[in-house]
């Protein structure tokens, strides 16, 4: 039919020429040629030629330029419209990644939805938008199986900073391409029109600089920066979503107007309430630490020192410790997710102290590692030879794989430490291993690093592991010396992590509880009888928590067979 | 009698709201329905008529549906009036009443100087 109805199509696409919408243009271009082909017809039941009843066809609609002219005054080209959408796109692509900080996949899903009704709207306006809308599609597609067939669903700020960078390119693209186009019609524009879309131009270049650097600020928590650049960033995509195109190519010309601009108050007020909503969601939600340990979780990574570092501060490690620590000891904490910090007590003597910190670190094949970084620093001038023992008591739960390993971090070189007596550790048990480093310095002030890893990795049977550090202390000559005479004892009991395979909640403090049972235990006298309930609520009256009560028997009658057989 | 173009430019988009205020007609009608009731007086350049049933629907005073034909299954665009375009009608043919009114009573009246 094409082929045959040349001239009519050719008359078409003439008068239709200069209209930039893609979808009015295949509109007109419809409903003329419906027109034509009526006459047309008509034409050949009269006995025309084809070509004839074509020629006619078209004599009767008139000059092509002065009918294309006419739909062009209807429909001018407008630079406003892709600025409009490249407004409406940061407004609500804003909203949305707030929406996914607060809660990750719900905002996730309305961004994408957006997304794509979105380009389904630019799709129309021109041939290079159309093909650009198809690369983003799938793009947003790749993205989606990325993100659902990932191990982890948990959204991490580094998704979120992918989803923005994504977006913003997006507007990006189509802000080059408006550009691009303006450029090129400006003949049709006419000078003072194209001038003035470039001054619209830079607004929304601003906006898009206010709005990268406001998404950025979020992970440093720049919260007065935060709150400028989203109210620099929201205000002219505000503006440009909810003023007409023909209003922002009038404003742009400053011709005087002859009817008021086409204001929607109504748009205005749903798109700054949703905007005030999202600040309120962002500055009221704990989305900032919500981020904080979701990064690890996804197996992330991080090789820097100095991040490693700014992570350990962040979980609770003293800046001044942290800064002190070499850089071999900090590359083992980049998987860190929790610190427990445990301090010395105030009131205990002491001529050097120790801190430790229990970090928690998760590895992606479901295991964990906890990690010990203690520190003990001395502050007197020894001039003897001195060493540090550290006594860890590890228990064997019903065959679990538990791993330990000191590692000893002194002057830069790393050392692993074997107990003194090797023995293997049997299940359902309390093993005490006991660790000699020597320190050979005499430094008055003197820091040793150690660490201890022990690695769990789940199996079959769900029951807690644990492990405890004794105490550690110092003793001032050699081994062999009674130590009774020079011992420096801190008898502080070191909290440790109880490490389920399958929970993360290190808040659970039974350790705490075992420690001090060992303590109620080993100080009863031996003629009394031990009553389990009572010890049970004396217990948890003290530690205010509850207690397992099977685990406590069971405990018990291996403490109890302990204690009377040392 | 062929009107000159100045005369009949202004009053085309009243003559289509009135056209289109008794029926719903595609552009092809609409141009033979406003022959035929001129009696061939107003016969407007084809090519015209389109923009300006687009302008009209663009300020909202006609609605517009695509139908397919039932006699050789191409698509038709058919026009309506809409509430709107009924007020703009009434308003243009008051104005046109007028207009015609005085320019009839400058015509054919009695001359009155000043």
């Amino acid at each position: 039919m094409k082929n045959e109805t040349k001239i009519l199509n050719t008359y078409i696409d003439n008068v239709c020429k200069g209209i930039r919408d893609r979808k009015i243009k295949n509109e007109i271009k419809d409903e003329l040629l419906s027109h034509l082909l009526e006459v047309y017809d008509k034409n050949i039941a009269l006995g025309m030629t084809d070509e004839n009843a074509q020629k006619d066809a078209v004599a009767h609609m008139g000059d092509s330029e002065a009918v294309s002219k006419t739909f062009k005054q209807i429909y001018p080209v407008s630079s406003a419209n892709f600025f409009q959408e490249t407004g409406k796109m940061f407004a609500w692509g804003l909203i949305y990644c707030m929406l996914i900080m607060y809660k990750g996949q719900i905002g996730i899903l309305l961004l994408i939805s957006y997304l794509f009704l979105t380009l389904n709207r630019i799709k129309s306006i021109n041939k290079v938008l159309n093909t650009a809308h198809k690369a983003a599609k799938v793009n947003i597609i790749l993205f989606l199986i990325f993100l659902f067939t990932y191990n982890n669903i948990i959204i991490s700020k580094n998704i979120v900073i992918g989803i923005s960078i994504f977006f913003n390119a997006l507007t990006t693209i189509i802000y080059i391409i408006t550009i691009i186009g303006l450029v090129k019609v400006r003949k049709e524009l006419g000078e003072e029109k194209t001038y003035s879309g470039l001054g619209l131009a830079a607004i929304i270049s601003i906006a898009l600089c206010f709005t990268m650097v406001s998404l950025q600020l979020f992970i440093k928590q720049e919260l007065l920066l935060i709150a400028l650049c989203i109210i620099f960033s929201l205000l002219p995509a505000g503006l440009m979503y909810t003023i007409s195109a023909e209003d922002i190519d009038r404003l742009g010309t400053g011709v005087p107007q002859e009817k008021k601009f086409k204001f929607s108050y109504k748009k205005f007020i749903l798109f700054f309430s949703l905007s005030i909503f999202g600040i309120y969601l962002l500055f009221t939600s704990n989305i900032f630490t919500f981020y904080q340990p979701i990064e690890y979780k996804i197996g992330d990574e991080q090789n820097d020192v100095n991040e490693i570092k700014d992570n350990l501060i962040e979980l609770g490690l003293p800046e001044n410790v942290a800064n002190e620590l070499p850089e071999s000891e900090i590359a083992k904490y980049k998987n860190a997710t929790e610190l427990q910090v445990d301090l010395l007590p105030e009131d205990t003597y002491s001529e050097s102290y120790y801190t430790s910190y229990n970090f928690t670190l998760h590895k992606d094949d479901n295991s964990y590692i906890v990690r010990t970084l203690m520190v003990i620093e001395k502050f007197e001038d020894f001039k003897e030879k001195y060493y540090t023992e550290f006594f860890v008591d590890c228990y064997k739960y019903n065959s679990s794989d538990v791993f330990c390993k000191f590692l000893c971090d002194y002057d830069g070189v790393t050392k692993e430490l074997l107990p003194i007596k090797s023995e293997p550790i049997e299940d359902n048990d309390w093993k005490d291993l006991h660790y000699v480093f020597p320190n050979t310095r005499n430094a008055k002030k003197h820091r040793v690093y150690i660490s201890m890893t022990v690695k769990l990795t789940p199996t079959t049977d769900t029951k807690n592991y644990f492990f405890r550090h004794r105490y550690a202390q110092t003793r001032l000559d050699n081994i062999n010396d009674p130590y009774e005479k020079y011992w420096t004892r801190y008898d502080d009991r070191l909290s440790c992590s109880i490490v389920n395979p399958f929970y993360i909640d290190t808040e659970d403090n039974n350790d705490i509880g075992f420690e001090a049972l060992f303590e109620i235990l080993e100080n009863l006298p031996e003629d009394e009888n031990l009553n389990l309930s009572e010890l049970e609520s004396t217990m948890e009256e003290a530690l205010g928590q509850d207690i397992d009560s099977e685990l406590l028997e069971n405990i018990v009658n291996q403490i109890t067979d302990e204690v009377s057989n040392p | 009698m062929k009107i000159s173009k100045e005369l009949s430019k202004g009053s085309t988009g009243m003559l289509v709201l009135s056209v289109l205020s008794r029926n719903e007609m595609y552009g092809y009608q609409i141009i033979k329905t406003v022959e035929l009731m001129s009696e061939n007086v107003f016969q407007m350049n084809e090519g015209t008529l389109y923009p300006i049933l687009h302008a009209l629907e663009k300020e909202e005073y006609l609605t517009s549906r695509w139908v397919e034909s039932e006699e050789n299954g191409r698509k038709r665009k058919y026009y309506k009036i809409t509430d709107k375009g009924i007020k703009e009608l009434a308003s243009q043919k008051k104005e046109w009443e007028t207009y015609s009114s005085a320019v009839g009573k400058v015509l054919t009246g009695e001359l009155i100087t000043v």
